[in-house]
């Protein structure tokens, strides 16, 4: 299939009521043509709403969804020109996979000859051409989902919709599809929506991802942004932040801000900066504590070991310091120098990825 | 565009027909209640009353009440037969592994398809033919009979859709079969076993056809004696008694809501 | 394992008793079938004789009264599939379970307050001065009372009313078996909502509306009741021939082998619905 020029996608103000419930709150995100943004958060956190109400499945109360400028919000489905892959995939049992891939085209009342040619496209480029006469029943997992996803981009929409597209298939195919995905969807050049609540495969996919929580957009920003600079407790524990602890800043400079905890001093990161005295938490993913000798002339706090375990590739400490506890991980390869549970050591935090988060 | 509409999964034409129809469906229930209260034999319009006179005669008139009682009678003894005789049944036929299993099964539920006629003449012959005067357990035998696969069914469909894990699960936890079975299987089935009762409850007090033919004057029940009322006087008594039937249904069908739910009911009943 | 396994068949024993019971009655009337009945009263004696049936098909009224109800079953089963399929569709899929509810207790009161008490009230209503001629009537459909009741119309929209609870409790599992997605996958291609009932949903309920048909059709042929109250004698189906026979003309030969004959034609008309069920499943749902 050809490059497709890619829409642009812009949700405005998106609000959704069931009956009180104000289940999607001041939804508002912008992406370019040819990107791919994914609707990240645990379930009942409102993404398939926000999904479902792009494809036309779910009225908005009120607000706008933009596709190239102009308003969707109030069409029907089937005039949105969006391609959808359904979470169990939702092929027609009753059609084979090249009749399958045919309906929308059909619906578009193309001509014959081109229908054919197209169908044949769609199946090569998910490499299921020799299967196209086959039911849904008769094929695996893996090909229902290429089936699915040939017959959303067959009729070259203008969005790509896809709702937890790996979460039904085991993990040696699901890494295996997630490369292929990620490979067609650059090379189409097609702007797509993905819902989904593993933060591993949002990492991997995106190029926007949109974290929400109880309906609202919790943090929008590109991937890595959003696994180095969480912006609330409730990202950084989401997106697998293990150290969440309490302390009080005692005075910044710019976006380096120094805190205090249990009586020491050490620095951390906040993108404006926080006025002395205010409670706040620090977030520190367990790669960037290290678990240092006691003597070490750098700041930290001075503890004990609780508990060790080596997990492949990484050494898992449990260090008791400063009133709490610290997980750090080291890698198993470089770490010179093992440290006994209980051993007294000094926990030194890197000041780069030490993030304060206001409470 | 009205963006409501969106989440209407169907046309207009869909809950058109289907309101329609549910006035078609309640139109006679609710007409039947107000006709029972109007003051004179005949429908006219404006009704007149209200009056319970018709409350009155049908409470008076001894064919009436002694129907009322015969229909409760066979009610309350078939029904608790039928669940009684019809549990164990479901269950050998839902897990048991025995030759012939299939053969009973086909046979048990055969009266289902069989015109409730033809059984009929036929356990009259049977009684002719045997001189079985029983009174009236001629249609006590017969509406248990003709009851008994309406509940086997329910109960085999429900045990079928069980979870073999939760049985199992018990086992593991060294409840011996038949602990298992009263702990954890049958509770389980509540519902189906309320449907099935509901079933051969309402069979037994509204069954005309096979009835008609198992009793007489002495044994006569409430749909038999509603007919030839309604064939020899024509006043609304009849609706008096349908009015009293129909709070009687409506009282059955919010018990089952508050015990089990509706759409859970529905999902029994599915195969 | 096995042990414990033919345990299973003692616990049938009472349900046998009563398969016994209820088989030797269709025996034995199936039996006398084959004689006739002594005059005055309800004996049964002479010789084996295929009598009876040579009279059944030998008589144009005979094969007339089971072609009529064969022919009205149909018709009435396809009018309550269609009234079925939307409200199954709305009780199946619909969001608020306010409406749902409606229904259910629709259709639940409908079914539980019993048949004597519908026909009764149908025959009021469809009467000459009935409330359905008074409204006809008033609004000016039509000028004068028109013949609703002691004839097939009549008939038929009792017995529509009787049959439509049954069809729509067994099409809403059907419904239910069919994931939403489905739908949505095929308005998300571009197909209408019309399309997408006629091309998606219709053919995946197939199965489930020939299961419905087939118990409605089922139903609808053994119909007594109404037809005894609402055809006033003019009207009749099978079930009240036989009736007649036996209490009319106390013919209870004649009205066995009346019974037989029908019975066999309801259980090939059964089969075919079952073997059409199978065939509509492999074509369409594999």
């Amino acid at each position: 299939m050809d490059k497709i020029q890619g829409s642009s996608l812009s949700l405005r103000r998106l609000d959704k009521y069931y009956d009180r419930f104000h289940v999607i709150r001041d939804v508002s995100l912008d992406v370019p043509p040819g990107s791919l943004l994914t609707l990240l958060g645990p379930s009942g956190c409102g993404k398939t709403t926000v999904l479902r109400m792009i494809a036309g499945f779910v009225a908005s109360t009120s607000g706008e969804i933009l596709v190239d400028g102009r308003d969707i919000a109030g069409l029907q489905p089937e005039a949105r020109d969006t391609g959808m892959v359904f979470q169990n995939y939702a092929l027609f049992p009753h059609m084979t996979a090249a009749d399958n891939v045919a309906f929308g085209l059909r619906m578009r009342r193309l001509s014959k000859a081109e229908i054919v040619e197209r169908v044949r496209d769609a199946l090569d480029m998910v490499k299921l051409g020799a299967l196209a006469g086959r039911y849904p029943s008769q094929l695996s997992g893996g090909q229902q989902q290429r089936v699915a996803l040939a017959r959303a981009l067959v009729v070259r929409p203008k969005l790509l919709l896809l709702d937890e597209p790996l979460g039904a298939l085991d993990r040696n195919l699901r890494d295996e599809m997630q490369a292929e995905l990620r490979n067609l969807q650059r090379s189409l050049g097609i702007t797509t929506v993905v819902v989904t609540h593993d933060q591993d495969e949002a990492l991997y996919l995106s190029d926007w991802i949109a974290v929400l929580k109880e309906g609202r957009i919790e943090q929008f920003g590109q991937p890595l942004d959003i696994y180095d600079r969480p912006a609330s407790q409730f990202v950084s524990r989401f997106m697998g932040i293990a150290n969440l602890l309490p302390a009080r800043v005692v005075g910044s400079v710019g976006s380096r801000v120094e805190i205090a905890m249990g009586g020491v001093r050490v620095a951390g990161w906040h993108p404006e900066g926080l006025a002395a005295g205010r409670d706040v938490q620090i977030a520190v993913r367990p790669t960037h504590v290290e678990v240092a000798a006691a003597i070490d002339p750098r700041d930290g706090f001075v503890g004990t070991v609780s508990a060790v375990a080596e997990l492949g590739e990484k050494v898992v400490y449990q260090v008791d310091a400063a009133g709490t506890r610290f997980e750090a991980h080291a890698s198993r390869m470089r770490s010179v120098r093992r440290h006994e549970p209980g051993a007294t050591v000094k926990v030194v935090l890197d000041p780069d990825h030490t993030i304060v988060l206001e409470r | 565009m009205n963006r409501r509409s969106l989440e209407r999964p169907y046309g207009r034409l869909v809950p058109l027909t289907a309101t329609l129809a549910c006035l078609f469906l309640l139109l006679p229930v609710v007409f039947v209640v107000a006709f029972s209260f109007n003051d004179g034999a005949y429908f006219q319009w404006p009704p007149r009353g209200p009056t319970l006179r018709w409350y009155v005669n049908f409470f008076e008139s001894e064919r009436f009440m002694t129907a009322t009682e015969h229909s409760l009678k066979v009610a309350l003894i078939v029904t608790p037969a039928c669940l009684v005789v019809g549990l164990p049944t479901a269950v050998a036929i839902a897990r048991g592994r025995f030759a012939g299993r299939d053969l009973i099964a086909t046979l048990l539920l055969s009266p289902l398809i069989v015109p409730g006629v033809v059984t009929g003449v036929a356990l009259l012959a049977l009684f002719t033919a045997v001189h079985g005067d029983l009174g009236l357990g001629r249609l006590l035998i017969g509406m248990f009979v003709f009851g008994l696969p309406f509940a086997v069914r329910t109960m085999v469909a429900d045990l079928l859709g069980l979870d073999p894990r939760l049985e199992e699960a018990a086992r593991n936890l060294g409840a011996t079969r038949l602990r298992t079975f009263f702990l954890v299987t049958l509770p389980q089935l509540k519902s189906s076993m309320l449907a099935g009762a509901v079933f051969v409850f309402v069979e037994a007090i509204d069954n005309f056809s096979i009835s008609v033919f198992l009793t007489d004057e002495r044994s006569a029940v409430l749909p038999v004696v509603a007919y030839q009322y309604i064939r020899d006087f024509d006043d609304p008594t009849v609706a008096a008694m349908a009015t009293l039937l129909i709070a009687l249904s409506c009282a059955l069908v919010f018990a089952i809501e508050r015990l089990i739910g509706f759409e859970r009911m529905m999902h029994i009943n599915r195969k | 394992m096995d042990k414990e396994n033919r345990h299973h068949l003692w616990l049938t024993v009472p349900a046998l008793l009563s398969i016994g019971l209820l088989f030797s009655a269709y025996g034995l009337f199936g039996w006398t079938s084959f004689y006739r009945a002594t005059p005055g009263g309800l004996g049964v004696g002479g010789d084996f004789t295929f009598d009876n049936y040579l009279r059944i098909f030998g008589s144009w009224r005979e094969l007339a009264v089971i072609g009529e109800t064969l022919w009205i079953s149909f018709a009435l089963t396809m009018i309550s599939l269609v009234i079925a399929v939307p409200m199954a569709l709305v009780i199946a899929r619909s969001p608020s379970r306010l409406v749902r509810s409606i229904l259910l207790f629709t259709l639940a009161v409908t079914f539980l307050s019993g048949g004597v008490t519908r026909a009764y009230a149908w025959m009021v209503l469809l009467g000459n001065k009935g409330l359905i001629n008074l409204a006809l009537v008033h609004l000016g459909v039509i000028e004068r009372p028109i013949r609703l009741v002691f004839n097939w119309l009549g008939v038929s929209i009792s017995l529509v009313h009787f049959l439509l609870p049954f069809t729509v409790f067994t099409l809403v599992g059907a419904v239910k078996n069919l994931p939403l997605s489905v739908e949505e996958a095929a308005r998300n291609l571009g197909a209408t909502r019309m399309t997408t009932f006629f091309r998606v949903t219709l053919p995946l309920l197939s199965s489930g509306l020939v299961v419905a048909a087939s118990l409605t059709y089922s139903l609808a042929l053994s119909s007594f009741l109404f037809p005894l109250l609402l055809g006033g004698g003019r009207v009749r189906m099978v079930a009240n021939h036989i009736y007649e026979r036996l209490f009319v003309a106390y013919d209870i030969p004649f009205a066995a082998a009346t019974s037989a004959v029908f019975l066999v034609l309801s259980f090939v008309v059964i089969l075919g619905f079952a073997g059409l069920e199978r065939l509509v499943r492999k074509v369409v749902v594999r």
